[in-house]
């Protein structure tokens, strides 16, 4: 397992995806292996919050973790987990930034979410239907200009008008956004960097469905 | 003091007689003149150097700052020269849809700029021309161009780009050459057209998005470039990366870019300018201060006023200090907002 965790944070994919494969020819259980990728993840996620580590040092360790990934994925299939919750991801409208959102989908599926990527450029309505198709337990919303932060807002309002503001908790981020602003606009959690952004979405599983519940 | 005086001697680290204020307006004057983002950009005959010297005169009458970006900038100028593809939303702001090299393999040698089309590069340089005559010599211009990192970030995808760093050094490079190569052109061009200094935009150089050692292996000699350009122009140079500089694992970060020459150094967000001034300001002019997100977007209006009267009273009193929204200012942005910001700071400063 060590070594698999250190070809994540590393950042080296045939590493990550040599190790995992080693680990289930030697009869590993899975769930142990996505076990120790989440941990490389999330101990990197914080180096990265401390400013330890970079951008470039995440988008590989994220290549490393999606690599090994493939390599069990397979595996657990056959005995699939249920995941802390599901989570639609996406750009908001207007938008076309995608590495804050990569990394946060990629921490989330490392932490146990079940990550639904809509990509960018997403309209509003696309988040709603999409959330309501996966039946999602959170809706996050990235956004890096000041021009397109109030996509958020209307991803609110759409939920209201659908009347279905209350199945859906709204996660918002990105580098023009802050507490201040989520607050404002009446989103639900905020994360300031990926790091951040699972936490908020543990917690938001956890204060408002209890740490083992399903928003539906 | 004009706007020119007013300018030059917070450049020159000088107090002059109220703090300049510097906007750094990108695609603001859109709203102020009602015009949609593709008759200015990339209308029939590509970018509109007429609507847009208007759009930048308009908007500097109206509010009244002391320094313009002589055209509307968009991001895609070098992008599309490149086979990249941007897009114009009518009322929003123009990004690259497409990067212009989706491999590493695309990139050409900085050599082939020599046979790459100009694109829609001399209409900017002819709205730096408009603008120099409509607002004569008290408002100085200040020719906007991205950072090494960020314009090859913008030519390569950002994410391919770092990428290339920790795996494919010699791509990275390749890129960031061809990049500088770029800067200088439009340094180039846009000092010839009228421009007065040159202010590097380098989003995308710095601990926010790159590690320190990429920042002194490829922004910094491409900093060195762009500085050389300047100079044989007479112009200074201004930088403004993104990240937390006034860090302490980052200061070597501001001396380095000290090291190549440049006047000013602005400060994005997170940062503190207290902590810059007693370190930087007996050497560099420091520019930047009113934050956006959490200040000058959320507002309210007494809240920008009270928090610029008191900046401009603490990092004006000795000089050297240009004040700023901590980026760029784009159409959407309440203009409201920033004639709130506008008129505090130009209060006098007890």
């Amino acid at each position: 397992m060590a070594a698999l965790e250190m070809a994540v944070e590393n950042g080296d994919e045939e590493a990550a995806a040599s190790a995992a494969a080693k680990l289930l020819e030697l009869g590993a259980v899975p769930t142990e292996i996505t076990d120790a990728l989440s941990h490389a993840m999330a101990r990197l996620g914080e180096k990265f919050h401390r400013l330890d580590v970079f951008v470039p040092d995440l988008l590989i360790a994220a290549d490393a973790f999606e690599a090994a990934m493939e390599v069990v994925e397979p595996v657990l299939k056959s005995n699939p987990q249920k995941p802390k919750g599901v989570v639609v991801i996406g750009v908001v409208e207007g938008d076309i930034h995608t590495l804050g959102k990569n990394l946060v989908r990629v921490m989330l599926a490392a932490d146990g979410f079940q990550v639904h990527d809509l990509g960018p450029d997403v309209k509003v309505a696309a988040f709603v239907d999409a959330a309501q198709r996966v039946r999602a337990d959170i809706i996050a919303l990235s956004s890096l200009m000041t021009t397109t932060m109030d996509r958020m807002k209307d991803v609110l309002d759409e939920l209201d008008v659908r009347g279905t503001r209350d199945r859906h908790l709204v996660l918002v981020g990105g580098a023009p956004v802050t507490q201040q602003f989520a607050d404002q606009i009446g989103a639900d959690g905020y994360g300031e960097d990926a790091t951040e952004a699972v936490a908020a979405a543990n917690r938001l599983m956890l204060h408002t469905h209890g740490a083992d519940s399903h928003h539906q | 003091m004009t706007s020119r005086q007013r300018m030059d001697a917070a450049l020159q680290g000088e107090r002059p007689d109220t703090v300049p204020i510097f906007l750094r307006d990108l695609t603001l004057g859109l709203d102020v003149c009602g015009f949609s983002t593709p008759e200015v950009c990339a209308g029939p005959d590509g970018y509109n150097p007429a609507k847009a010297a208007h759009a930048v005169v308009e908007t500097q009458r109206l509010l009244g700052h002391d320094c313009v970006v002589g055209g509307i900038h968009d991001l895609g100028l070098d992008v599309e020269r490149f086979g990249g593809r941007v897009e114009f939303p009518e009322r929003g702001i123009p990004y690259v849809a497409e990067p212009a090299f989706r491999s590493a393999s695309d990139i050409p040698e900085p050599t082939a700029l020599a046979a790459a089309p100009p694109g829609r590069l001399p209409g900017l340089a002819q709205s730096y021309r408009t603008v120099r005559e409509r607002l004569g010599d008290e408002v100085p211009i200040a020719a906007n161009i991205e950072g090494p990192v960020t314009k090859a970030g913008l030519l390569r995808g950002l994410g391919a780009l770092l990428s290339d760093m920790m795996r494919d050094p010699p791509a990275a490079r390749a890129a960031v050459e061809l990049a500088v190569e770029l800067c200088c052109e439009h340094a180039r061009l846009l000092l010839d057209a009228g421009a007065d200094f040159i202010f590097v935009a380098a989003s995308s150089d710095g601990p926010a998005a790159i590690r320190p050692e990429h920042y002194l292996e490829y922004t910094i000699p491409g900093l060195v470039r762009i500085v050389g350009e300047a100079r044989d122009r007479q112009a200074p140079v201004v930088f403004h990366p993104h990240g937390p500089f006034t860090d302490s694992r980052f200061h070597h970060l501001v001396e380095a870019a000290i090291d190549t020459g440049i006047v000013g150094f602005q400060f994005g967000e997170r940062n503190d300018f207290a902590l810059a001034r007693q370190r930087w300001g007996n050497r560099i002019c420091i520019l930047g201060g009113v934050d956006i997100p959490t200040l000058l977007l959320p507002g309210p209006l007494d809240r920008i006023k009270e928090s610029t009267r008191a900046l401009a009273a603490e990092m004006g009193r000795d000089g050297g200090f240009i004040l700023m929204p901590s980026c760029s200012v784009h159409r959407g942005f309440p203009i409201t907002h920033l004639q709130a910001m506008i008129q505090a700071a130009r209060e006098p400063v007890p």
